[in-house]
């Protein structure tokens, strides 16, 4: 099997995820999606009367005429837009929809202008979320392969110890939560960084290095919880997958050979244990993500996690599918880049 | 089961050997402890825990009184005085019946309010008066009677009345009160503007009317209460609960609720989720990956084809998708049910590989040839060679159902009616207990989700470490 | 003499106990000359080898002896020094289980020329033909180079490991089951391999195998090891011949012969002690036909009982019944 073979099958199983995910999103909704539909007109029809009453009142003096005219109104719109019609036929529209991300209207929530197109709030959302899960993945990954590395280097030492200790302690731990602690500590009480948002807009930013710094201050607590419950978890991986990558045949052959200890480490077993590596780190971008969306709700960050908080609570239904809808294909994008990474660094894929 | 132990015991003593093994065991006695403990200590907790009435008594998100005696502040705890002890009298046709509750207050803090219970028997119209004889001596007279609407009745009854210190007619009572002793009242026009729940205990001077100002009056207090009627009349029951600013082992949440009781029953609760999800977890992932292990070819591609796809799908959303469709409040079994149908794709992976292996040995070979159906294969010879993995995962599967439902239960999606600690975490963050500094609404359910994670993630370790040297755990 | 080994100890020190792996070893092997070492798995004769080129894992370590290599004590050499100017240089390694000893994410050719890398001042291109040359050696085609090891079948790793093996000429090399895994063809071919190329570059060798018919290929001079000791050690027609160790005796009868009817396979009863805590006195002596009250006590040492035939055995000691 070829890279490109290789990429074929990954890419067919990301075309069979993100059919699934929309089968589950319309299957579940439809009925949803349907009510969405038909509220929407009907808030657009009273929009349409009420301004008839404003200009022209003497045409609102009869009560029933109105009615009537607005209930015409309301099933020419619903006519034209196929609502009327029996669900199957109402599938294709749903499902165009869907695929060119056009989520309708929000019933309550708005993007930062004002705009309550659904597409708009998330779109808005993304690189924040995608900021804070993309910086906790890479440092995640980074210290927990440091870590790991030193620990694989000498097993049963003092840093050994620990990472197998942290490790197992840290799957206990639900990032949110430290979140709390932290925010606690360091916000509330010593009051050194800011407990909540994304931004303080009260203090004025005059060039880009005062946002950055601003929207740093901001970041540290909520990527230091993430990173926290993540990290131990991930050394450990890392420490496992090289001890016993460490104990293969090869890597005594590498030394017989007189090649360095540093070359042997960070050269035989590290690109070997790549591989398996990468296809972890794939996984824990989900599990990440599931911490970040409520760590994000804990300080308030301004993203997808937040977002969709505030969507359960006023069961503002287009975001919930929309929030679903798009944190599935984050997630599949980043398993994919996985894919290819696996695929550029295994050789038995690389070359068939 | 003794036979279990004797046969499993080089195993059992290896597991007891490892530190990760006896730590993780001992956590658990502690959460089966608490488990045992909620029904005894906090017995009608689990049925009343949304509800109002069942907490109206207690203290507003205060804190423990072991926290306040160690910061050193001064507090109040809340306590609960009851008197049956009552003296009946007929005066030439005047009934009366008097009951007498005596507190010696120690206390360097003020209370936050009080709640009287008073139980009458009797047939006509009743006359109650309360006096609050201070150690002072500016005794405070309050006319309970005028507060409580005694139900017309011409045969003896029994009724009891609740009187608070939010009731008017006691407000009333202390403004008039206040302004006999020449307190200043400006800026309070009425008894509707004063709050009075620390006043009984606090010194009689202009610092009174702001509990923060008012100064603590130590010394016996006497509450006398007297019922008049001209029919046969008796207290039979006086109960008094003072709202101390200090509650209990583990203070109150913003709904009045005792935090210590469903911190209790959060243990069971939990236990009970964790274990059963992870067990339908296993069960579905087992059989599952048995089968597309088992049977392979044709069938094995299609049931892994599906797994990679449900595998990719991220979890949480999937579920909140899932609640939000059931309707926010779902019941503790959907939410159980949810978590299990969407965790067992991992193990389903495993399952499959190892019966792949197993199915090539001779005995499996032997009992296709002695013509056993393939169920019987599965099921009496392929599962049961898998049962140490499974053993183990049973346990790493429970830290991450009760983080899930913990998770979901934080986002609003849980199940309000129970206890759970994710619920009081959901409280807690409702209520900004972080900001306001309400540390026992949030640290102490969190730290019991760890304890009880970190109990089976070490007996997992351990069990995994004994069992199932070779497979190597990603 | 190339290499000399006294008394050499290598316990591995595990939470359960010491394991004698290697417990006062003492042999050895001049220049051209074949070693055989053979012995059942876990007596020890792979950590005889591995203590030889210092690649003991942990929880193991050298604790006693001395392994001198043209009069140089190597146990005595700093890490650096025995790296650069001793492995590969003046003493090399063939591995056991030819699957796993490339490392599978570098080319051959990568690997090839890491043996050059850390040795001497060469870069890649220069280093090329000369690696080149070794693969035709071992009659491997040069574009082998652009490989990986998991392109490549059983034999041909084997003899891209010999390759790399002789890459720098080594005096030693250390053939630790060069051919199991490989199927019985291969076998025979990499044995020939060896044998050619043994006698053409004159190097000597230890060749580790539980197979005495293997041993018997190539080796001038056979070891036979029980459980961490040295029984026997003799030239290899001697061994063949007339084996005086019990043990030896009943290891060449579990050997099937093309030639000879086959009779009857001998095994040896029991299972080999446990190296924690091996039995006192003889170590063979549960499992030995010949047993007397004085193997139970005493260790026999290894003593010359005809020319360069050296046993440890109680039976041709003073009082022995032979």
């Amino acid at each position: 099997m070829g890279f490109y073979s290789y990429l074929a099958v990954r890419s067919i199983n990301v075309f069979l995820v993100i059919v699934v995910t929309m089968a589950l999103t319309i299957g579940l909704f439809f009925n949803a999606f349907h009510d969405i539909k038909v509220q929407a007109i009907k808030d657009e029809v009273r929009g349409i009367i009420s301004g008839i009453c404003r200009t022209n009142p003497a045409r609102c003096q009869n009560q029933t005429d109105i009615q009537n005219y607005a209930n015409q109104l309301t099933a020419t719109l619903m006519h034209a837009q196929g609502l009327d019609k029996p669900w199957y036929e109402q599938l294709w529209p749903i499902l165009r929809d869907i695929l060119s991300f056009n989520f309708g209207r929000a019933q309550s929530l708005q993007a930062d202008n004002g705009d309550n197109t659904v597409s708009v709030i998330i779109a808005e959302r993304i690189p924040r979320t995608v900021l804070l899960l993309g910086t906790a993945v890479l440092l995640t990954t980074i210290i927990g392969l440091v870590l790991g590395l030193y620990s694989a280097n000498k097993p049963q030492g003092i840093l050994d110890k620990t990472v197998i200790v942290a490790g197992l302690t840290s799957n206990a731990f639900a990032a949110w939560w430290v979140g709390l602690l932290l925010q606690f500590i360091f916000a509330y009480q010593l009051r050194l960084l800011p407990p909540i948002g994304i931004m303080d807009y009260t203090i004025p930013h005059n060039n880009f290095f005062d946002v950055f710094v601003d929207v740093l201050r901001h970041l540290t607590l909520p990527l230091t919880s993430l990173v926290i419950v993540s990290v131990g978890g991930w050394a450990l991986v890392v420490r496992n997958l090289l001890i016993s990558t460490l104990a293969e045949d090869f890597i005594s052959a590498a030394r017989s050979k007189g090649v360095p200890e540093r070359r042997i480490l960070f050269g035989h077993a590290m690109r070997s244990a790549a591989p398996p590596i990468i296809t972890i780190v794939a996984l824990s971008v989900a599990g990440i993500f599931g911490g970040a969306i409520i760590t994000e709700t804990v300080f308030q960050w301004n993203g997808l996690g937040w977002l969709i908080w505030q969507a359960i609570g006023r069961l503002d239904m287009p975001v919930i599918l929309a929030f679903f809808y798009i944190s599935t294909i984050l997630i599949v994008i980043a398993n994919f880049i996985a894919d290819m990474l696996y695929g550029i660094f295994d050789p038995r894929v690389k070359t068939g | 089961m003794s036979k279990f132990f004797s046969r499993n015991k080089p195993l059992i003593k290896e597991f007891f050997s490892r530190s990760f093994g006896i730590i993780g065991v001992a956590l658990l006695i502690f959460y089966i402890a608490m488990s045992i403990a909620a029904p005894i200590d906090a017995p009608n907790v689990l049925s009343n825990w949304i509800s109002i009435d069942a907490w109206q008594d207690n203290p507003r998100a205060v804190p423990p009184v072991w926290y306040m005696q160690l910061i050193n502040a001064p507090y109040f705890p809340t306590i609960t005085l009851e008197s049956t002890n009552h003296e009946d009298s007929n005066l030439t046709g005047l009934y009366q019946s008097v009951i007498t509750i005596t507190l010696s207050n120690t206390y360097q803090g003020l209370p936050t309010g009080f709640v009287f219970y008073i139980t009458y028997e009797y047939s006509s119209q009743v006359l109650t008066t309360l006096t609050v004889v201070r150690p002072d001596n500016n005794n405070i007279t309050l006319n309970v009677g005028n507060a409580i609407s005694f139900p017309v009745t011409n045969k003896t009854i029994s009724y009891t009345t609740r009187l608070t210190s939010d009731t008017p007619q006691l407000k009333e009572d202390i403004y008039k009160w206040l302004s006999s002793h020449k307190i200043n009242l400006t800026g309070f026009p009425s008894s509707a503007n004063i709050i009075i729940g620390h006043m009984l205990f606090s010194k009689l001077n202009q610092n009174i009317l702001y509990r923060e100002n008012a100064e603590p009056l130590q010394g016996i207090y006497k509450f006398v209460l007297y019922a008049f009627s001209f029919a046969p009349v008796s207290i039979t029951d006086f109960k008094i609960i003072i709202d101390g600013n200090a509650y209990g082992i583990m203070g109150t949440d913003g709904n009045k609720r005792d935090v210590w009781a469903g911190l209790l029953w959060g243990a069971p609760i939990a236990l009970m989720i964790g274990t059963l999800t992870s067990l339908f977890s296993l069960i579905i992932g087992l059989v599952y990956g048995v089968y597309s292990g088992y049977f392979g070819g044709r069938l094995d591609e299609i049931l892994m084809r599906i797994v990679d796809v449900l595998i990719s799908i991220p979890v949480l959303p999937l579920l909140i998708l899932f609640l939000v469709y059931f309707g926010r409040a779902s019941s503790i079994w959907i939410i159980i049910f949810l978590i299990s149908i969407f965790g067992w794709m991992g193990i389903a992976r495993v399952a499959r590989s190892s019966a792949l292996q197993i199915k090539g040995y001779p005995f499996i070979e032997a009992s296709k040839v002695a013509g056993a159906s393939n169920t019987w294969i599965i099921f009496r010879h392929i599962i049961p060679q898998l049962l140490p993995y499974a053993y183990a995962s049973l346990a790493l599967g429970v830290p991450a159902a009760i983080l899930t439902e913990a998770s979901l239960s934080f986002l609003g999606l849980g199940d309000p009616n129970l206890p759970t600690w994710g619920q009081i975490l959901n409280h807690a963050q409702d209520i900004s207990a972080v900001q306001f500094g309400y540390w026992w609404l949030w640290i102490p359910p969190g730290l019991l989700i760890a304890g009880i994670s970190l109990a089976f993630v070490f007996i997992g370790h351990a069990l995994d470490e004994v069992l199932n040297p070779r497979i190597r755990r990603l | 003499m190339l290499l000399e080994i006294r008394n050499l100890k290598t316990y591995f020190f595990t939470s359960r106990g010491i394991v004698k792996a290697v417990d006062d070893v003492s042999l050895s092997l001049d220049e051209g000359q074949v070693l055989g070492l053979a012995g059942e798995s876990g007596c020890g004769k792979s950590t005889l080898a591995y203590s030889i080129i210092r690649l003991i894992p942990p929880p193991g370590l050298t604790v006693g002896g001395k392994i001198l290599f043209e009069n140089t004590d190597i146990l005595e050499l700093d890490n650096d020094t025995f790296r650069k100017e001793y492995r590969m240089k003046k003493i090399s390694m063939v591995f056991q289980g030819a699957m796993q000893a490339l490392t599978p994410v570098y080319t051959v050719g990568e690997q090839l020329y890491e043996v050059f890398k850390y040795h001497m001042d060469v870069n890649y291109d220069e280093a090329k033909s000369l690696m080149e040359e070794q693969l035709k050696s071992v009659a491997l085609d040069p574009s082998i180079m652009r490989r990986y090891p998991h392109e490549l079948s059983g034999g041909q790793k084997q003899r891209v490991m010999i390759a790399m093996a002789l890459l720098l000429k080594p005096k030693l090399v250390i053939a630790d089951e060069p051919t199991t895994a490989l199927d019985v063809i291969v076998q025979a071919q990499i044995l020939n391999l060896l044998k050619q190329l043994q006698s053409k570059y004159g190097t000597s060798m230890i060749l580790i195998s539980h197979d005495l018919s293997i041993i018997a290929e190539l080796a001038d001079k056979v070891g036979i090891m029980y459980a961490g000791k040295l029984v026997e050690i003799a030239p290899a027609l001697d061994i063949y011949k007339d084996p005086l160790h019990p043990y030896t005796q009943k290891l060449l009868k579990s050997i099937p012969r093309l030639k000879q009817k086959v009779e009857k396979l001998e095994f040896i009863p029991g299972v080999p002690p446990d190296l924690r805590n091996p039995p006192s006195g003889c170590r063979f002596h549960p499992r030995c036909p010949y047993v007397m009250d004085i193997c139970k006590k005493v260790e026999p040492q290894l003593v010359e009982i005809k020319p360069n035939h050296y046993v440890a055995c109680h039976l041709y000691s003073e009082g022995g019944k032979r």
